[in-house]
């Protein structure tokens, strides 16, 4: 399927992908984002459950301390 | 290619100068025309039919438009007093400062205060200086921590909320919660501004309400300190996407998004 991930087209192998899959499969560990699917924001509680399919626009930010 | 913002006409340079304007939108004005994909002010008056604002502004109308705008700044230390001072400069009309904290001698090296505050709330100090700078400003200032519940009672009015926490978590708590809670609030926040150089990595991410400044990836840490001109820089960016949402368009406080209308 493919996804755009932060606004860059992306291939993944299978129909679907949980957020928790989709960071594993890009190797994100980052302990403090915001995730947002088709512009929605989504809760850290639903990473293991909500799923991105074919064609869903996911934006994933990086927040670090500072300031 | 290359476009006049005041006509959306494709140009031949960078910079097109009022004369090389095909409707002559910039008769009146001296200066010249930035092309859209330069600056992000820019990229949004393209999209935004009516013209005549951002570059096309005069000071005075400037003025008279920030006037009536009132902005939250949640955290004041580097990033946050930083971004207040130059929003006052600018002629806000009214900020909401909430900060916890007291200024301490370590602030001093990047942070609006001076050295006889030191001891001082941070909200209290802020205000001091900010009057300093212009009387009119109206300032409401809370010393405490925010949590949810009292970042959507203290910011309830504000049209935009800055986001300048010191810690990642409370950053993520802030963003979620305008986002979740507070559908006509803008969230202006930041991640990713220690050390020094590299400026060309610092950028801003438009994402619906929110708007992301910084590099993203350095963070504050024994080896990463947060400097005065990367955190200036980041902090300014903050108060300049205060600006671009506040001139770019007369809806700015019903959550007209920039990203043509996404949420």
């Amino acid at each position: 399927m493919k996804l755009i991930v932060n606004h860059e087209e992306t291939q993944f192998p299978g129909e679907e992908l949980t957020v928790r899959e989709l960071l594993a499969a890009k190797r994100w560990s980052f302990p403090l984002i915001i995730v947002k699917i088709n512009g929605r924001l989504v809760e850290r509680s639903s990473y293991d459950t909500q799923k991105v399919v074919d064609g869903d626009e996911v934006e994933i930010y990086h927040l670090v301390s500072g300031g | 290619m290359d476009y006049c913002i005041a006509t959306q006409s494709p140009g031949g340079g960078r910079i097109l100068n009022y004369g090389a304007c095909k409707q002559n939108m910039l008769s009146n004005y001296t200066m010249v025309c930035q092309m859209c994909n330069i600056s992000a002010v820019s990229r949004s008056l393209q999209m935004d039919e009516r013209l005549g604002y951002g570059m096309l502004m005069t000071r005075d109308e400037i003025r008279k438009r920030l006037a009536h705008a009132r902005v939250g700044i949640a955290g004041l230390g580097g990033l946050g007093s930083n971004c207040a001072a130059a929003l006052a400069r600018s002629g806000i009309g009214s900020l909401v400062l909430v900060d916890f904290d007291i200024v301490s001698e370590g602030n001093l090296d990047r942070q609006f205060y001076f050295r006889d505050q030191v001891g001082m709330p941070k909200a209290r100090a802020l205000a001091d200086n900010l009057s300093r700078i212009d009387p009119s400003v109206r300032l409401e200032t809370h010393i405490e921590k925010l949590d949810a519940d009292l970042v959507i009672k203290r910011f309830h009015d504000c049209g935009i909320i800055v986001e300048a926490f010191d810690q990642a978590d409370a950053k993520k708590m802030i963003i979620e919660t305008v986002l979740e809670h507070m559908p006509d609030t803008w969230i202006v926040a930041a991640s990713g501004l220690a050390g020094f150089g590299e400026f060309e990595s610092i950028r801003k991410i438009r994402s619906g309400r929110l708007i992301l400044c910084g590099d993203g990836k350095s963070e504050v840490g024994p080896d990463a300190p947060p400097l005065a001109p990367r955190v200036g820089i980041v902090a300014c960016m903050e108060a300049d996407a205060v600006l671009e949402i506040l001139l770019g368009s007369e809806d700015a406080f019903v959550s007209r998004t920039i990203q043509g209308g996404r949420q």
